[in-house]
């Protein structure tokens, strides 16, 4: 059995303590070497979730581990700086800093995780090798593209650009908040062809959460939110006010 | 991790909002500027002033107070209360560690403007500012009994040039006096300006004033003896009395002795003041306007952060994104803080360095006007202690007004989480 790096038992959470439970999972699991695809509509606790295992939400009962982590037992900056060493995170949109060049946005990571910088020169040689070798294995040019600012590449060129980022250094765990929905379908396929490849040459875990079913068969695995969240109704439909 | 990749991230923040960033340096360093200027004007004004009569080591009169033998002698505002007779300055001047003496006579003016009597000798010795000397804008210094020598502001004020007449009047009032009308002068130089009182006197001769005089008694003319400017010329006239006497010593520490001496002088109640000291004094009275200056100075500088501050925090709200994917990648709440008050504290040594380079700028182009028209020369230097203190706490001030925006940064980060939607 691989080992676990995603483990959530019994976790409950709410924004406010006036509001409802948002999330109420009695159980959930993702392994090492693991593609997981997460499904749900929109309010069923998908961007929860995913604060929680990065360690920006805290929940109220329960606990959250990750690579064997309790993050409830770490304190806020210790948090972050495990986030940094273990997770790269990749979202819907918007996703680099639109000051930074395409290399610079790849290397953000390594400014602030050492562990991160020592993997990728130990992978790469050097931080630059590395951010040159993600691209190119992106099919993305370095040469071409490197310097460039990030407001001059198309969407699936920043989306790319964002699992480059999320690659670096190899953590452990890859999040990605639906990565794909911004893009062309065909788009979409090439993406996921790259995010796999990559993931598997790690040995990464990755979760990842979409609303888009048509991606579901790639996965090793999918688990659907509404049926694990407890918090909410599982037919879809007008919610009633209290 | 080091502090380097946080400082680089806030110049490359920095520089991709130019145009807010640079609005923004650009008023910091004005009223940076302003600041320095300030100060810097503020000491020259203060040294031109403490050096309003730097040539002489003492300055001799008849007993009274040392700021008010200072204001009549050197700035001719109130009278003398007394003379000191002619018999007593030539003993002064005969001492042994006396280099050289200049006697001053006054009582008469011209349309407004004072009337000093003194020797030629007053153009040579005279030193103002930094040491220096007197300067003839046009013509030379009197030669005739009959010349006169105006200040560049009487000369200015009354349109005269080399070659006019002046009528001087008795006493010291503006108008309705009575006129010495019968011995006119004729204006033999014009001194340019210094921004000293020399600059609204009218020079003469000692013995002109003992001339102009010749056939008057206690004030006014005495009836039937009028005495052409011709012959008068014709006669020798020693003074009896004079004002006040500019001494210069052959050593700077012979000046304290002479000092105690003439104070303690047997034949008559005198007073030898040693200038710079009662012109400190005399500055000292004007404290408040030194404060008041101070006090504009730190609102200058609280405006030009508080502009700053603005900017920093307006901007915030727009960065909510970048903030968040900075920390999902792994900066912490005091990487957000420390990048914001990098911000801040890069604006500050920017603007700290524009401010120097407009500071020159302005000196350049104003030393010239400022020397002509007030005759305040402001010595362009290399910034002093006290500039750089000025600067450093300034931009130690403005890292610390980015630790508001910062705290917000960290604030909204945490509240924001990983995810902004808007």
């Amino acid at each position: 059995m691989p080992p676990s790096v995603v483990q959530l038992s019994d976790v409950k959470f709410r924004w406010r303590p006036e509001n409802p439970l948002t999330l109420d999972v009695p159980g959930f699991e993702l392994t090492a070497g693991e593609c997981l695809f997460v499904y749900g509509p929109s309010g069923s606790g998908k961007t929860t979730l995913l604060n929680l295992v990065a360690g920006v939400a805290n929940p109220e009962h329960g606990e959250v581990r990750v690579l064997d982590q309790s993050l409830a037992q770490l304190p806020t900056a210790h948090r972050d700086a495990f986030r940094s060493d273990h997770i790269g995170l990749i979202f819907q949109m918007f996703n680099l800093v639109p000051y930074l060049s395409v290399v610079e946005n790849i290397l953000l990571p390594c400014r602030f995780s050492a562990r991160r910088r020592d993997r990728a020169v130990a992978n790469d040689g050097s931080l630059d090798a590395g951010a040159s070798r993600l691209l190119g294995d992106l099919e993305l040019d370095f040469a071409g593209l490197g310097s460039r600012t990030v407001s001059e590449l198309s969407v699936g060129q920043q989306q790319r650009v964002a699992a480059a980022r999320a690659l670096i250094g190899a953590p452990e765990l890859i999040i990605a908040d639906e990565p794909t929905s911004s893009l062309d379908a065909d788009v979409q396929q090439a993406f996921l062809d790259l995010l796999f490849n990559e993931v598997k040459r790690t040995g990464a875990a990755l979760l990842f959460v979409s609303h888009d079913r048509r991606l579901e068969p790639r996965f090793t695995r999918s688990v659907s939110l509404t049926d694990i969240n407890n918090a909410v109704t599982p037919s879809p439909g007008p919610q009633l006010s209290p | 991790m080091s502090r380097a990749p946080i400082l680089s991230l806030a110049v490359k923040s920095l520089m991709n909002r130019r145009l807010t960033v640079g609005l923004t340096l650009f008023a910091l360093a004005v009223s940076m500027m302003l600041v320095l200027g300030v100060e810097k004007v503020r000491g020259e004004a203060k040294l031109s002033f403490a050096n309003t009569i730097s040539g002489a080591d003492l300055i001799v009169g008849a007993r009274s107070g040392s700021i008010q033998l200072l204001l009549y002698s050197v700035f001719r505002i109130g009278n003398a209360t007394n003379n000191i007779s002619w018999k007593s300055y030539q003993q002064i001047a005969a001492r042994p560690g006396v280099a050289w003496t200049v006697p001053m006579s006054l009582g008469d003016s011209h349309r407004g403007f004072r009337v000093l009597g003194t020797t030629g000798d007053f153009f040579w010795h005279y030193r103002h500012g930094r040491k220096r000397n007197l300067k003839f804008s046009g013509g030379k210094p009197f030669n005739d009994l009959f010349d006169a020598v105006v200040g560049s502001d009487v000369a200015k004020a009354l349109g005269y040039n080399v070659g006019d007449a002046v009528v001087v009047a008795h006493g010291l009032g503006r108008e309705g006096f009575k006129t010495h009308s019968d011995k006119p002068f004729k204006v033999s130089g014009v001194l340019a300006k210094t921004g000293t009182p020399v600059d609204r006197t009218v020079f003469v001769s000692l013995e002109a004033i003992e001339a102009i005089h010749v056939d008057w008694q206690s004030g006014s003319p005495i009836p039937g003896m009028s005495i052409g400017a011709d012959k008068v010329r014709q006669m020798k006239f020693t003074p009896k009395a004079i004002t006040a006497v500019l001494v210069g010593t052959k050593s700077r520490f012979g000046a304290f002795g002479l000092q105690r001496s003439i104070n303690e002088f047997p034949a008559e109640p005198l007073l030898a003041i040693l200038p710079g000291v009662a012109l400190q004094e005399l500055w000292d009275l004007m404290g408040t306007a030194e404060l008041a200056l101070s006090v504009i100075s730190v609102f200058v500088i609280a405006a030009g952060l508080l502009g700053m501050v603005t900017m920093l925090l307006a901007g915030l709200n727009e960065r909510r994104r970048e903030l968040a994917i900075l920390r999902s990648v792994g900066a912490q709440p005091r990487h957000l803080f420390a990048l914001l008050a990098a911000e801040a504290g890069t604006l500050s040594v920017a603007a700290a360095g524009a401010a120097l380079a407009l500071l020159y700028g302005v000196f350049l182009i104003a030393q010239p006007i400022l020397d002509a028209e007030f005759g305040l020369f402001i010595e362009i230097t290399s910034p002093s202690r006290h500039d750089l203190t000025v600067l450093g706490m300034m931009i130690v001030a403005g890292t610390l007004a980015g630790f508001l925006p910062a705290w917000r940064a960290c604030r909204q980060a945490l509240a924001d989480g990983l995810i902004v939607r808007t």
